[in-house]
């Protein structure tokens, strides 16, 4: 394959908080780009007390270089209706902002947010081999004012729960 | 547990309770085939940090 993933224990996710939030370029927007640092370091104080799992995406081809992005996920429910339903939650999904908006040839011809959560699906069916879940949810960072984002969850098949505009899923 | 960024910190999201016709689309959704179809044919390759 031409790239692949990195897990973290909760021990490396400490060990290595501060390179790991140095691996990656922020927005070049300013206020955005410390929004995302912050949730990215959200995500590695939770992964180094196993809250959620840490997964990075390299270019096995050297053709990116460094960390291409980052996706956290973790364990929840929602409750529909009467029901709790099991369901796995996308924490934290950043691209490094070198790479994002773009389709890499050599990378199935993929965007490499569409990578990264295309993996958190197979990590969903890896989890459904031992315990029951039954959607994968999300809360797209600048909720629904972030067209680009919800526009790009809206392709890969999610959909808004609730009029609210706020949390996504797609049932698997 | 989700993150939000407002007013320059990060806040957690409570988990979402869907009710009337919102539970009733969400329960009778369809797998996106697409979606799965993009997952099943990529042997994703995981790595444990050193």
């Amino acid at each position: 394959m031409p790239y692949k993933f990195t897990s973290y224990t909760s021990t490396t996710a400490k060990s290595e908080k501060r390179s790991l939030l140095n691996a990656i370029e922020f927005s070049d927007n300013p206020l955005k780009a410390q929004r995302e640092k912050a949730l990215l370091s959200k995500a590695l104080s939770f992964a180094s007390n196993n809250s959620t799992k840490l997964y990075s995406m390299r270019d096995t081809t050297g053709k990116l270089k460094g960390i291409l992005g980052f996706v956290a996920l973790s364990a929840s429910e929602v409750l529909i209706d009467d029901t709790k339903k099991p369901v796995i939650l996308v924490d934290l999904l950043i691209v490094n902002n070198r790479y994002r908006s773009k389709i890499y040839e050599h990378l199935d011809n993929s965007k490499i947010s569409q990578l990264l959560l295309e993996y958190a699906g197979a990590k969903f069916y890896d989890v459904r081999e031992y315990i029951g879940v039954s959607y994968l949810i999300l809360y797209p960072d600048g909720g629904k004012e972030n067209k680009l984002l919800v526009d790009f969850y809206k392709t890969m098949g999610f959909s808004y729960a609730t009029n609210k505009h706020e949390w996504m899923y797609i049932k698997l | 547990m989700a993150f939000k960024y407002e007013n320059g910190k990060v806040i957690q999201v409570s988990m979402p309770h869907i009710t009337g016709e919102d539970a009733k689309k969400m329960l009778n959704a369809k797998v996106p085939k697409k979606f799965v179809e993009s997952i099943k044919k990529k042997k994703f390759i995981t790595e444990k940090a050193a």
